[in-house]
């Protein structure tokens, strides 16, 4: 969650909000950020972090584990609409990579605002494809795999 | 079952924010882009 906390000054200015939410208490959530968080990030975690001790939240999401009552790692984009874009959830040893997760939001912003689609591996400045009937088949004049890759 | 390109489901709970503890609803950022993160708990270590 620290990952998430230095880049929430870019998700703030991309217009985005974050929520942390496992199944520990309000408590531990301050006694977390006090004691370690506070030391890996400057002034703390900055966004609000819920507790969902009975798991009601992550039931809703499909993260909540009964078996060890923890909620897993999950990660949900969802729109100024409060539409969901995007989901990831990853078993809990693996962590995020919240780049990915700045990337997509940019996307869909992109999609939003223009009405265009974003390809693989699309990021701002990269082209974009315009869906429609002059598109059909010929999707290969336009774009190329290696456009999904590098800069 | 959750679906992208539907409404995500509402919730609302306790939060710590900021040195505060404070009611915190998914719907008090309507009109904003949203990232909601679960995590397995306070103290793992990724």
């Amino acid at each position: 969650m620290s990952a998430v906390a230095v880049k929430y000054d870019e998700l703030k200015d991309l217009g985005a909000e974050v929520i942390a939410v496992s199944t520990n208490s309000h408590f531990s959530h301050k006694i977390w950020d006090e004691v370690e968080l506070s030391k890996m990030v400057e002034g703390g975690i900055p966004y609000p972090m819920v507790a969902d001790t009975s798991g009601k939240i992550g039931k809703k999401y499909g993260v909540y584990d009964e078996e060890g009552g923890v909620n897993v790692r999950g990660r949900f984009l969802i729109d100024p609409d409060g539409v969901l874009q995007a989901m990831e959830v990853l078993t809990p040893p693996v962590g995020r990579n919240v780049s990915e997760l700045m990337r997509q939001l940019q996307a869909f912003q992109h999609v939003r605002k223009t009405g265009e689609a974003t390809p693989s591996g699309w990021k701002p400045g990269k082209p974009t494809l315009k869906p429609g009937k002059d598109l059909v088949g010929k999707v290969w004049k336009e774009w190329q795999p290696s456009n999904a890759y590098g800069e | 079952m959750l679906k992208v390109g539907e409404k995500a489901p509402e919730f609302e709970g306790t939060a710590y924010h900021k040195g505060n503890f404070k009611n915190v609803k998914l719907s008090d950022y309507d009109g904003e882009w949203r990232v909601v993160c679960f995590y397995p708990g306070d103290f793992t270590f990724v």
